[in-house]
């Protein structure tokens, strides 16, 4: 499983659009951290502290979508190419397959998101600020896990659904998940089957929103709730254990 | 070594295979031969275990390992040849000494072995498809799979795979060999079979072939009278 694993990270690793996403996530960088210009709310944003928050959403934001796309085509490609062919006849069991491309997603994935963040920790080191690199990187390493939970979900679907309609999919999955608290404000707000029907599509798609809060919680007062992280992390834990069960009938 | 019983396949409510049975014996080339869409890569998938039948039986050793060479390889562009042979090995578990050991040894057989540290995305159709011999021999596999092997060759790298499955047949190996190629499935193979729509039309016995036989005409003969 380890070498199929590393052969998709490789992979994944020479791909131009995650050096685009890359670059375009070290120009953010530098205008945030550098730039006076940043406004919220018509509010100028101008120490470095509240700039912060805004360069990890910037990034969790590209991760996630970075996230989509590395995790889209690795299994329809392998199917494409026959890959499967060479791998299924060496009798390595299908689910095991799946699962060890699933990995190297989820892999790839985190390690984009990681080299994203890097610009940032620059930014910190170079502005000498090193009291909030343990926050800054305990922010990170929370918001990592919406990409982990997105990758293993984009994953598991591309082994049995069409390209386009995953990547609808998942863009949906993902903005649904992020808007996940304010939609059960609404769904709690609705009356009858409707709103029960609402919440349980609630309850099947990823609290991205939730995890979030909690990496917005340790960069401003280091006190995290671990709950949403734990169902975060069982989504993942879900979506690329089903991807040892689900299978193309033809390969 | 193999045996198929009666194998049916359906696709989209059509019958690619039709009861179709045949026995491949140790030791022996058995060519595989028949038009487009006769069926033949279908057989190859279902001996392979890559689709599910809808009806009949494959006998063979269920610790039988089979090399297999598709007709189209993909290889991983970033990776030299060299890589390529330990991915594969390490796939199947081969330990690492013996892995470095057999991709020197196959590379050398199938005439890479000057050219093993160069990346793929640099390698003709040619050595492709030699590469995709190469790696199906890891784990001396006891029956080896090479679906259209000189697809897309010129003739000096036709002439080159001919020999090197003639080399194989030499070792004593156990080959399916799928080819459009007559004249090549002619000079390497014990025995033929010809299938269309799914059906065994002709079985013939190259074994003891005093230069009588002309598959060409055989082939065209077998499958006179049959809509292709």
């Amino acid at each position: 499983m380890i070498p199929i694993t590393q052969i998709v990270i490789k992979e994944k690793l020479r791909n131009k659009i995650i050096y685009v996403f890359g670059l375009l996530g070290a120009i953010l960088m530098v205008l945030i951290s550098t730039g006076n210009g940043l406004s919220i709310n018509g509010i100028r944003v101008t120490d470095f502290e509240q700039r912060v928050p805004v360069a990890i959403a910037i990034n969790s934001f590209i991760g996630c979508l970075t996230a989509i796309i590395i995790s889209l085509q690795t299994i329809p490609n392998e199917i494409e190419r026959k890959t499967t062919h060479l791998i299924l006849s060496r009798r390595v069991d299908r689910g095991t397959y799946m699962f060890a491309l699933s990995m190297g997603n989820i892999s790839a994935s985190v390690m984009t998101m990681f080299a994203l963040n890097l610009s940032l920790f620059v930014f910190i080191a170079l502005l000498g600020r090193f009291d909030l690199m343990v926050s800054v990187l305990w922010s990170t390493t929370i918001m990592t896990i919406n990409v982990i939970a997105l990758s293993a979900i984009v994953s598991t679907l591309s082994i049995s659904v069409p390209l386009f309609i995953n990547a609808i999919l998942s863009i949906g999955i993902y903005f649904l998940g992020v808007f996940h608290n304010l939609l059960s404000t609404l769904t709690n707000a609705m009356e009858g089957p409707s709103g029960q029907v609402y919440g349980f599509l609630l309850m099947v798609i990823p609290n991205f929103s939730a995890v979030q809060k909690q990496a917005a919680n340790a960069l401003i007062s280091g006190i995290v709730d671990f709950y949403p992280l734990v169902v975060q992390l069982i989504f993942a834990y879900v979506a690329v254990t089903l991807s040892f069960f689900m299978f193309r009938q033809e390969v | 070594m193999i045996t198929c019983n009666e194998i049916i396949k359906h696709y989209d409510g059509k019958k690619v295979l039709d009861g179709l049975s045949f026995h491949v014996k140790e030791g022996e080339v058995f060519g595989l031969l028949g038009p487009n869409g006769a069926g033949k890569t279908t057989t190859i998938k279902a001996i392979l275990g890559l689709t599910k039948l809808d009806g009949g039986e494959i006998k063979k050793n269920p610790e039988l390992h089979i090399g297999y060479s598709p007709e189209t390889p993909y290889f991983h562009p970033f990776l030299s040849a060299y890589e390529v042979m330990l991915f594969y090995a390490k796939i199947q578990k081969i330990p690492a000494q013996l892995a470095v050991q057999q991709t020197l040894e196959f590379l050398k057989v199938v005439g890479l072995e000057s050219e093993m540290n160069k990346k793929v995305k640099k390698y003709s159709k040619g050595m492709l498809q030699r590469l995709a011999v190469a790696q199906a021999l890891l784990g001396e596999p006891g029956l080896l799979i090479l679906d259209e092997p000189s697809s897309g060759l010129d003739a000096f790298g036709r002439v080159e795979m001919k020999k090197m499955i003639l080399r194989l047949k030499r070792e004593g190996r156990t080959i399916i060999l799928n080819s459009h190629i007559l004249s090549d499935v002619e000079s390497v193979a014990d025995r033929v079979m010809i299938i269309n729509k799914g059906r065994l039309v002709r079985s013939v016995n190259l074994n003891h072939d005093d230069g009588s036989i002309n598959l060409e005409n055989v082939f065209l003969e077998a499958l006179k009278g049959e809509s292709l």
